[in-house]
C-alpha cells in the first residue's frame, strides 16, 4: 500500500509502476480495487444475479397486483366510464383518470414501503453480513420505477373500457 | 345553398349475437332528418328504437349500411371521429347514468365541459342555471344517491341540455317525470330546436308528452313505417 504525495496523479503512477513490475503483479488505485471487488461479487458469485432477479420479480408481481386492483375498480365503475365516453370524452381522458388512480396507489404504497425497507435491510445486513445501503438516488430510482409500474398496469386495466362501445354497457 | 341533413341513414342493418344466436334487429333502415326538426321515433317494443338511437348517437359501432351524423360517416369511423360527433350530441339515456362520485352540479358541468366552447367560469354558471330550470336549484350539491329517481333523471336531462348540443337524442326522457316537469322538459327541448336549430330525436314517452298540442312538434315520424319490422 502506497500513500502518494498530494497532487500526484494516481493513474499515472500506477501505469509507471506496472512497467517495472512483472505481468503477474496487479497494480491498482483505490477506485480500481473497489470496481474489481464489485465486479467479482456481481459476476463471479450468485449474489448480484439473485439480487437483480429479485428486483425484476418484485416489479412484475407489483405490476400484476396493481393491475388486479385497478381492473376490479374499472369493472365496478364500467358504467360510469362508459358514460364519460358517451358524453364525448376521449379515451385519453379515461386513461388519464385510471393512471391518476395508479399514481395515488404508487405514492401511497411507496412511503410505507421505504419504512419497511429500512427495517428489513438492517435485519438483512446483520444476518448476512452483506453491506446494504439505501441511498437517496436509489430510493428515487425505485420510486420512479414504481410509478412506471403503476402506469403500465393502469394502461392495461383500462383496455376494457377502450374496447367496448358505450352502448354495450348500458 | 344546400345543407346536408344532420342525420342521413341508408340501408342500415344491425344484428345482435353471433352464429346461431344472431338476431337481426334493424332491417334496411333509411331516413333523412332535416335540421331543427323534432322527430318522434315510434315502433313496437323490441323493434330496435333504442338501437337506432345509439347508432345515430355514435354509441354503438355501425355494422352495415351508412349512418351520417352532422356531416360525418359513422360506419367504420375512427375513435376520434366518434368522439367528435358525441361531443356535439346531447344524449338522454333510459337510465340516468350519473357519476355517483360527483354532485348534481358537477355531473351537469361534465356535459358542458366536454363541448369545449365555454370558459371555465361560464361552465359552472350555465350548470347552475339549467339545474334551477329543472327545479333542482336546492339540490345542486347533492350526490345522485341522495336524489330521488325523478330528480336523477332531471339532472341527466340538464346534463344533456347544458352544452346546447347540435343534436339531442332522448330515450324516453320524461318516463320518470311528473306531468308538470315532463312538460317543462319538452318545452325546453322545443325552444332549443327553435332558437339553436337543434335536431331532436325522441323515443315515445309517458302521457306528459302527449298532452301538448300536436302542432307544437315539427313532425312525428314513424321511422319504422318505411322499413321492415320482423
Amino acid at each position: 500500500m502506497f500513500d502518494l504525495k498530494e497532487g500526484t496523479d494516481a493513474n499515472l503512477t500506477r501505469d509507471r509502476l506496472k512497467k517495472y513490475l512483472p505481468k503477474d503483479v496487479l497494480v491498482m488505485t483505490c477506485s480500481d480495487f473497489a470496481n474489481r471487488e464489485k465486479a467479482y461479487w456481481n459476476a463471479a458469485t450468485p449474489i448480484g444475479f439473485i439480487f437483480a432477479f429479485g428486483a425484476i420479480m418484485g416489479f412484475v408481481v407489483g405490476a400484476i397486483i396493481v393491475y388486479q386492483i385497478l381492473f376490479a375498480d374499472v369493472s365496478e365503475h364500467l358504467n360510469e366510464y362508459a358514460t364519460l365516453r358517451a358524453l364525448g370524452y376521449p379515451n385519453r381522458f379515461i386513461s388519464g383518470i385510471v393512471v391518476q388512480q395508479a399514481m395515488i396507489l404508487g405514492v401511497l404504497g411507496f412511503f410505507p414501503g421505504v419504512a419497511g425497507v429500512y427495517w428489513l435491510s438492517a435485519k438483512a445486513t446483520a444476518a448476512t453480513h452483506l453491506p446494504l445501503y439505501i441511498t437517496e438516488q436509489r430510493a428515487l430510482s425505485v420510486f420512479l420505477m414504481t410509478l412506471a409500474m403503476c402506469a403500465i398496469s393502469a394502461l392495461l386495466a383500462v383496455r376494457k373500457v377502450r374496447r367496448l362501445d358505450p352502448a354495450d354497457v348500458f | 345553398m344546400t345543407v346536408t341533413a344532420p342525420i342521413v341513414v341508408h340501408g342500415l342493418n344491425h344484428a345482435f349475437g353471433k352464429g346461431a344466436l344472431r338476431k337481426q334487429i334493424l332491417f334496411d333502415i333509411g331516413t333523412e332528418i332535416p335540421q331543427a326538426e323534432i322527430v318522434i321515433v315510434t315502433g313496437p317494443s323490441g323493434s330496435g328504437k333504442t338501437t337506432l338511437l345509439t347508432l345515430v348517437g355514435a354509441l354503438r359501432s355501425t355494422q352495415e349500411g351508412s349512418v351520417q351524423v352532422l356531416g360525418q360517416e359513422l360506419c367504420g369511423a375512427k375513435p376520434a371521429i366518434l368522439e367528435k360527433v358525441r361531443k356535439q350530441i346531447g344524449f338522454i339515456f333510459q337510465q340516468h347514468n350519473l357519476l355517483n362520485a360527483l354532485t348534481a352540479l358537477q355531473n351537469v358541468e361534465l356535459g358542458a365541459r366536454v363541448r369545449g366552447k365555454f370558459r371555465h367560469s361560464e361552465i359552472t354558471e350555465r350548470a347552475r342555471q339549467i339545474l334551477q330550470a329543472v327545479d333542482l336549484g336546492e339540490r345542486m350539491n347533492h350526490h345522485p344517491e341522495q336524489l330521488s329517481g325523478g330528480q336523477r333523471q332531471r339532472v341527466a336531462i340538464a346534463r344533456a341540455l347544458v352544452g346546447e348540443p347540435a343534436m339531442l337524442l332522448a330515450d324516453e326522457p320524461t318516463a320518470s317525470l311528473d306531468k308538470q316537469s315532463g312538460r317543462e322538459v319538452v318545452e325546453r327541448m322545443q325552444s332549443l330546436a327553435r332558437e339553436h336549430g337543434t335536431t331532436i330525436l325522441l323515443l315515445p314517452m309517458t302521457t306528459a308528452f302527449w298532452t301538448l298540442p300536436t302542432a307544437s312538434f315539427t313532425s312525428k315520424m314513424d321511422v319504422f313505417q318505411r322499413s321492415q319490422i320482423q
